[in-house]
């Protein structure tokens, strides 16, 4: 994430620059954020877990987005570009089509913006009401972080380290084995 | 946080700078990491919980330590200056000849600063999440009423509490402890 500029942008700016924008950006509280490109890896896990979640959806009332789904939170004037998400039931869209009611979020993070993920990005998401999940998944180490909302104000995390383990969905009730999320990947742990 | 060097430095090298130098660095993979001042808030917050904790445990066998010691995983090469922690028992020690890298805390409180709450949030978590005898992990922060409490469940779990009340109280699980928000943030005024 780069700051673009200093000055004050409306949430209507934001969205009228995006609309025509030839790349996304975020927005935050009157400043927009370029998304760096994704490399070789994020693109395959990414495509993976759109894979495995795709087929286990195929006859579920649920739609997944990957990448290009802008997710709004109205709390923070929060605008951001998950790169999977899911939303059950008719999802809702605000009147500039973002999406507002997505229960399962999963970030791959890239070595860039890994900090933002994990910490700031979880803080604005737990403001959505509708949202059941957070997934973290790391790119250059087998390690998936799971955030499954348990109450108002509390989540618990479980964490999977090993190939031969599986994330339990529990908000769309379906399974991610880590060696599905990671087929074809090349660990280099620089 | 700021680098200071592009060489890699060993963990001896650090360790000996380290123990020589008039300020402190943390350390991870090679490079040293200046802490950022704090602020008065970040101190009174501090010594509120020291105080809390230390009355607490005063008849315990556990002990708090703030700012000055130096904590790592066995199973990493990361050393951090946490705000608080809390041993119990016998603290377990790096070096034996120096007394100053401890292993075992059961608590990690971090205070939130502006530029490093993105990494005590995620980084540091996951590092801190390789001592086994850790249970607490708490995040507080300094321009608002609020707290992250993690508490470890069983290995690869843990509970996230958040809390925004000043009437909330935090079950600290590690010393059978219940701490009042409202006493972590005396005489901290905010800004509404």
């Amino acid at each position: 994430m780069q700051t673009q500029e200093k000055k004050y942008i409306s949430p209507e700016e934001y969205l009228e620059t995006e609309c025509k924008a030839e790349f996304k950006s975020e927005y935050y509280n009157g400043e927009m954020f370029a998304l760096a490109g994704a490399g070789r890896w994020h693109n395959i896990i990414c495509h993976n877990i759109g894979l495995s979640l795709g087929n286990q959806l195929k006859d579920k009332p649920c739609e997944i987005y990957q990448n290009d789904m802008r997710v709004f939170i109205d709390e923070n004037a929060f605008y951001t570009y998950p790169d999977v998400v899911v939303a059950c039931g008719e999802p809702e869209f605000n009147k500039d089509e973002n999406l507002v009611n997505p229960i399962l979020i999963i970030e791959i993070l890239s070595p860039s913006t890994e900090k933002y993920d994990k910490g700031a990005k979880f803080y604005f998401y737990r403001n959505i009401k509708s949202l059941k999940e957070y997934i973290l998944v790391y790119q250059e180490e087998f390690l998936i972080e799971q955030f499954i909302k348990q109450s108002e104000n509390e989540w618990k995390l479980k964490i999977y380290n090993k190939a031969n383990m599986a994330a339990e969905l529990v908000s769309i009730d379906c399974q991610l084995p880590v060696s599905d999320i990671y087929n074809k990947i090349k660990i280099v742990k620089g | 946080m700021q680098t200071q060097k592009k060489k890699y430095i060993s963990p001896e090298e650090y360790l000996e700078t380290e123990r020589k130098a008039e300020f402190k660095s943390e350390y991870y993979n090679g490079e040293m990491f200046l802490p950022t001042g704090a602020s008065v808030k970040h101190n009174r917050i501090s010594t509120n919980l020291t105080a809390l904790l230390h009355n607490q445990l005063r008849h315990k066998p556990c002990s708090v330590f703030h700012s000055d010691l130096r904590v790592k995983s066995e199973k990493s090469e990361f050393y951090t200056y946490p705000d608080i922690i809390v041993v119990c028992g016998e603290p377990k020690f790096e070096e034996k000849s120096h007394m100053d890298t401890v292993l075992n805390p059961v608590i990690i409180i971090e205070i939130l600063s502006e530029p490093t709450k993105d990494y005590d949030r995620g980084q540091k978590f996951e590092f801190y999440r390789l001592i086994p005898e850790l249970i607490d992990y708490i995040l507080v922060a300094q321009d608002k009423i609020h707290i992250e409490h993690f508490t470890k469940l069983r290995e690869n779990e843990w509970l996230l509490k958040e809390f925004s009340g000043f009437t909330d109280n935090i079950q600290i699980e590690s010393i059978k402890y219940l701490l009042s928000v409202n006493e972590i943030y005396e005489k901290i005024e905010f800004v509404r």
